[in-house]
């Protein structure tokens, strides 16, 4: 068999979280995307021709389905066990939404099928940066500065809030990692999030 | 189906008894009592996006019906003798509160009186 | 004459009526008095609010029992377990437990747990909050088989557990949130037609899971009065929720029979804590 050298990145994450819509975003897969059910059910991975990674040739995404989605995730434990034990880089896709003990209940869970063989990339994207169902009905936040195309200034300041806490709550949980704000649908940190993930 | 299964089935009426068969194919690992209850659940459930929401009516007549309900039981528990005493004009009021009969609070007391 | 009628609590009037026309002597009257007292005075009515963080538990307290509490989205609302004793009305209490947030941070939640098994069997109702539009449904049900139901089942509390799915309000929101037919409308203050059909959608599908899950419909499980949904936001639906409340446990009653009409609903208004 001839085998093709491919970089293999998983990507982890809540239903809704916007897994997908990131996948496209970085690779423009097509993947489905749907708000209202959830779409990873199938265990997806998919390889890609990609050569801007040096000493690669593909790029295979493996998009798991949504933790949370599923109150033992029993059949698809095997699925994430495989996964992360072939990863060289894993993205975990959070949001502002701060129920963050489920991912870490996972990645703890998986922290055992690392591939020590490899430098594996552990990055957390922080996505939906956009969102303003986090203030109340009456809010007058603004999440979004258009003619930037970047977060406003109150934005801003809460990405910092939220990149804190989570260097906080994944600090020796899983593996080192950085934090990259994006925003899948704008656009937003696409390049910054790919400069990361092929670096080597 | 059990008899008494049975029975229960044939009590609802036909859009329920539809809603039940529908579910049944949907769901064919679900037992008779799951069946019951998403057909309840499924008029519940039009019910709530069908109806205003507002201030809670104070003698809407379920609440008021569980309130005398969990009042007589409680003198029920605490003191049997008395309990035993007026335990009819209890059932009185809760007949009248479930027949709708009558609205007010008041109006229902000193109707049965 | 003096209208005594409005100081005195419901349960009074019920049974002042009862004992009355059932010709009571005046020492049994009396007993009855006392004991009441004792029911309602002596002992707070205990209410627990517990769920995942972002579910609006503060919010539902608000809607629910009259309260204002701190409201947050982003930062913590609450970081530690809270017991705060509400004076209501003519010496009634209202003893309220707002729990932090779940599945915020698994060492967090372990220590939640330890409380739960420590607070939960004394509290007469016990509110259990979930985000009607939220997909990591999975989670809360997980809580509830692995953790809260446990402690119920142990302590012979299940019947004063209420399953309370909030939010419904903004299962539009999450479809497209800028299809304006999908958001609520907030002038009539009810759903329009096609937020209708999308809630509709959603709540099928939850009680779909609820069953699967057996949650309900199982004798471990939960009766289908015990499971409500509503929206604290905009006070919608919560004649559902006070019915479960009074139908909770051996003492739920004791809420409506006391202030519960007086709070429910009008937040705006409370000025309380």
């Amino acid at each position: 068999m001839k085998e093709i050298n491919a970089f293999n990145v998983c990507f982890i994450g809540r239903t809704g979280n916007g897994k997908s819509s990131l996948i496209n975003s970085l690779w423009n897969v097509g993947f489905a995307t749907d708000p209202l059910k959830s779409c990873t059910k199938q265990l997806i991975s998919v390889t890609l021709m990609d050569n801007q990674i040096p000493g690669y040739e593909a790029v295979c995404v493996y998009d798991t389905p949504g933790i949370g989605e599923f109150s033992s995730d029993t059949i698809y434990e095997r699925y994430y066990e495989h996964a992360v034990s072939v990863a060289d880089c894993i993205v975990l896709v959070t949001t502002f939404d701060r129920t963050d003990a489920p991912a870490q209940r996972l990645l703890m869970k998986l922290k055992q099928y690392i591939n020590t063989n490899k430098d594996v990339r552990f990055v957390i994207a922080l996505n939906h940066i956009d969102s303003n169902i986090i203030t109340d009905s009456q809010g007058q936040y603004v999440p979004w500065d258009e003619e930037k195309n970047a977060p406003s200034e109150k934005c801003e300041e809460n990405i910092q809030e939220r990149v804190l806490l989570l260097k906080e709550k994944f600090k020796d949980r899983f593996l080192p990692f950085d934090v990259i704000p994006v925003c899948a649908v704008r656009n937003y940190g696409i390049n910054d999030l790919k400069t990361i993930l092929y670096n080597k | 189906m059990t008899g008494v299964e049975q029975a229960e089935f044939d009590k609802l009426n036909s859009e329920q008894k539809e809603e039940y068969r529908y579910q049944q194919r949907k769901h064919p690992n679900w037992d008779h009592k799951k069946l019951m209850v998403k057909v309840g659940f499924s008029e519940k459930v039009d019910e709530i996006v069908d109806k205003n929401g507002g201030d809670v009516d104070p003698n809407d007549r379920d609440v008021m019906e569980e309130l005398v309900k969990g009042v007589g039981n409680w003198l029920k528990r605490t003191l049997p003798r008395i309990w035993n005493g007026v335990k009819e004009l209890f059932s009185n009021i809760l007949t009248s509160i479930v027949n709708g009969v009558i609205n007010f609070f008041d109006e229902i007391l000193s109707q049965i009186f | 004459m003096v209208e005594k009628k409005d100081a005195r609590f419901l349960v009074n009037q019920i049974l002042d009526k009862v004992l009355e026309k059932g010709k009571i002597s005046d020492d049994d009257k009396k007993v009855v008095n006392q004991k009441i007292e004792e029911e309602i005075i002596e002992r707070p009515f205990r209410v627990a609010v517990i769920g995942q963080s972002g579910v609006g538990k503060s919010t539902t307290l608000n809607s629910i029992f009259g309260l204002t509490n701190y409201t947050s989205n982003l930062a913590e609302g609450t970081s530690e377990i809270i017991e705060k004793v509400f004076p209501m009305r003519d010496g009634f209490n209202l003893s309220l437990y707002d729990m932090p947030g779940l599945n915020n941070d698994v060492d967090k939640d372990a220590k939640y747990e330890e409380m739960y098994k420590q607070i939960l069997p004394g509290c007469d109702v016990v509110v259990y909050v979930v985000n009607s539009h939220s997909r990591d449904f999975g989670e809360d049900c997980r809580i509830l088989k692995e953790v809260v139901l446990p402690i119920c089942n142990k302590n012979e509390i299940k019947d004063n557990l209420i399953l309370a799915f909030n939010k419904i309000d903004t299962i539009g929101e999450n479809i497209d949130p800028n299809d304006p037919e999908l958001k609520w409308n907030i002038v009539e203050n009810i759903p329009t037609e096609k937020l209708k059909k999308a809630i509709k959608t959603k709540l099928d599908d939850i009680t779909d899971k609820l069953l699967d899950e057996d949650l309900i419909g199982s004798d471990e499980g939960l009766k289908p009065h015990q499971v409500v949904f509503y929206s604290a936001v905009f006070n919608y639906n919560l004649k559902d929720f006070l019915l479960a409340i009074t139908k909770a446990g051996k003492r739920g009653w004791i809420w409506p029979a006391t202030v519960g009409f007086e709070r429910i609903g009008k937040w705006s208004d409370a000025k309380i804590g």
